[in-house]
């Protein structure tokens, strides 16, 4: 059967190159299609655990209903954060954790030496100069991080280019300490960080917690504690339910505190990418009824190119199912050289993507699509998709070539032979 | 000895606008090792009449018997086997596979077959025993050095005698050929008949044509013909 089923690929060449191409192309764009959309995603995640939501938080009670619009009336006193603190390194010490102050503010700059005067709005990340648990390195730093009780801060890449800013330059930073009093204090931009988030480069501002302690009357106390874990992202992620558990029973125990984990804290994003599954899904599902179509085609006519075959094959006493093997066997070896072709031509394709990103910056611009990223879009290589849709194509190309035969080998033999 | 009985059959095919009536009560015998014709003008029923025999086919009304059996008697898997054991049918387009070589084409018709079958009836227990056969019969049909030739490397009658030997290599009780020569010049034709003429007067295999060319009905020993559907001369 097997050898019946591959000598007739080439019995008809052109239509088995044909069918195998366009077997090809589909798989091959859908490889493409999922690998940019899960590196996007991926990338998306990556930035907003490492640049915003670290693995989790803990807050006071009520800070969370209202964090998007930075109150500053919930604290978490000094001693409550040093009890947490000393809890969670006593019960696992591969959790990270820092204190944290988020305010919104002003930033506002001064002709000479910045091209012009102005102001623009940001938010103020109040942080220990110490901290480990968002990822600022060499790589996405230029000039020097925060220093203890130092009057420099880190601005992001974003705002630096909006502001026209440089290392060196002066600002002066409005915005509210504990309770919402105004405060306004003048700083020195030692960093400018480039984390490829476009919320922490458009808007943050960091500023070291020892020199703002005064300033914001925070006596130690701060509206949010980060955590972090694991060595890289899919570490974070693979690890949140079981480490969530720890901080959320050591955080509760010790008070009236709440824990998110960092899904919670980026319900944006992921109704955001809830949405695009969605329509990506819709997407891939009519790249599939084409191809689908497409196979069923072209299994259609060469199956009613050869009823004079299955009628012959009937009269000799082979069983509709036999004939029907034979087809599928056929349908499946297009399918899977097609499949096999189209996953390295994807390949092909995806990897650049992987290594070298699609920019997008002439396209988008400064256009916020809710995504972490900025305009360059790094492509994922998922083996599980991948064998998904080379699986996905095999079997609709057996499917195809079932029904196909299906219609073609139905009633009596001599019916068949009339249809011919 | 009576080998293939019709019993009141009866064919009709429906249409939108009218039932056709293309077998009408055919009461026939044929004895085992006959050599006959089933002749006709065209829309007669004789390919219809081969069909009902070779079991391609279901009457609308009556029966058919072969040694005995009753073909309504039988389930959809009796028939099959039935058809794969002991009918061996020739087309008139040939209906050979043409990926495959000559004595794959004539394989096909033992790799149906039970083991049982193939080792009992045929004597085949290797695959060696099984390509033998396929070129012992190929040589008896005259093809002896083409067996690895594929079909389109072929003429059409020698096309028709892959079919033959397709058809024999099982050592059916019936060989059914429908208009065998009409793709045929006259000289394969001739080359065809003299073929199953032989099978028929070595072997004693009982041989019905389905034609109405004058070359099939000189050969043959008798001649049973059909006008409108019903038989007029036995």
């Amino acid at each position: 059967m097997f050898k019946m089923a591959f000598r007739s690929l080439f019995r008809y060449g052109k239509r088995t190159a044909i069918t195998v191409f366009a077997i090809s192309i589909g798989v091959a764009l859908a490889i493409f299609t999922k690998g940019v959309l899960i590196g996007v995603d991926l990338d998306s995640t990556r930035n907003l655990i490492k640049y915003e939501t670290g693995g989790a938080k803990v807050f006071p009670k009520g800070y969370f209903e209202d964090m998007k619009y930075f109150p500053v009336d919930k604290f978490i006193e000094r001693e409550e954060k040093e009890e947490i603190f000393k809890k969670i390194s006593e019960l696992d010490k591969d959790i990270k954790f820092t204190g944290e102050f988020i305010s919104s503010g002003e930033v506002m700059f001064y002709e000479d030496p910045f091209p012009a005067s102005g102001s623009v709005k940001a938010i103020i990340h109040t942080l220990p100069y110490n901290q480990e648990v968002y990822e600022i390195n060499k790589d996405n730093l230029e000039g020097s991080w925060l220093e203890k009780n130092s009057d420099e801060v880190v601005i992001g890449s974003k705002l630096a280019d909006d502001m026209k800013a440089k290392i060196g330059y002066y600002l002066t930073i409005q915005s509210r300490g504990r309770d919402g009093f105004l405060q306004a204090f003048d700083v020195k931009i030692g960093g400018i960080l480039n984390t490829g988030n476009p919320v922490i480069d458009a808007s943050a501002v960091y500023v070291d917690m020892d020199f703002t302690d005064s300033l914001f009357e925070l006596n130690g106390g701060v509206n949010s504690i980060v955590f972090n874990w694991g060595n890289d992202i899919v570490q974070t992620i693979n690890q949140t339910t079981d480490k969530v558990s720890i901080i959320r029973a050591i955080a509760s125990s010790l008070g009236d505190f709440e824990t998110y984990d960092w899904e919670d804290l980026s319900s944006d994003l992921i109704a955001l990418q809830k949405t695009k599954d969605a329509s990506s899904g819709i997407l891939l599902f009519f790249l599939f009824i084409i191809a689908t179509v497409g196979i069923t085609n072209t299994m259609l006519m060469a199956v009613s190119e050869r009823k004079n075959e299955i009628a012959m094959l009937r009269a000799l006493g082979y069983k509709g199912s036999y004939i029907k093997s034979l087809f599928a066997i056929e349908g499946g070896l297009i399918g899977a050289i097609g499949a096999i072709c189209g996953a390295i031509l994807g390949l092909l394709i995806v990897w650049p993507c992987k290594v070298y990103g699609i920019d997008f910056s002439s396209l988008m611009g400064d256009m916020d699509i809710g995504y972490r990223i900025n305009a360059i879009m790094y492509a994922a290589i998922d083996m599980k998709s991948i064998i998904l849709i080379v699986l996905f194509a095999f079997g609709v190309s057996v499917l195809s070539a079932w029904i196909a035969v299906r219609h073609s080998s139905k009633g009596e033999i001599s019916e068949i032979m009339r249809r011919i | 000895m009576k080998l293939i009985e019709t019993i009141e059959l009866s064919k009709v095919y429906k249409t939108v606008s009218e039932d056709v009536h293309a077998l009408t009560k055919i009461n026939l015998e044929i004895e085992e090792g006959e050599l006959c014709a089933i002749s006709g003008p065209s829309g007669s029923g004789k390919t219809t009449l081969l069909n009902l025999i070779a079991l391609l086919d279901k009457p609308t009304e009556g029966d058919v018997k072969l040694d005995g059996v009753l073909y309504q008697s039988l389930s959809e898997n009796q028939r099959t086997a039935l058809r794969r054991d002991q009918i061996g049918m020739i087309f008139q387009s040939f209906n050979l596979i043409p990926v495959l070589s000559a004595w794959e084409n004539v394989e096909l018709a033992l790799n149906v077959l039970p083991k049982e079958t193939l080792e009992k009836k045929l004597g085949i227990k290797t695959k060696e025993d099984r390509k033998k056969i396929c070129f012992k019969s190929l040589e008896e049909v005259g093809l002896k050095g083409l067996e690895n030739r594929r079909p389109n490397e072929l003429s059409g009658g020698q096309q028709q005698r892959i079919s033959i030997a397709r058809a024999i290599v099982k050592q059916p009780k019936v060989l059914l050929a429908d208009e065998p020569t009409a793709n045929l010049d006259r000289k394969n034709g001739e080359k065809i008949l003299e073929v199953i003429g032989l099978l028929n007067k070595e072997k004693g295999l009982t041989c019905i044509y389905s034609s109405h060319d004058k070359l099939v009905l000189d050969h043959v020993r008798r001649i049973i013909r059909l006008v409108d559907g019903r038989v007029t001369d036995v």
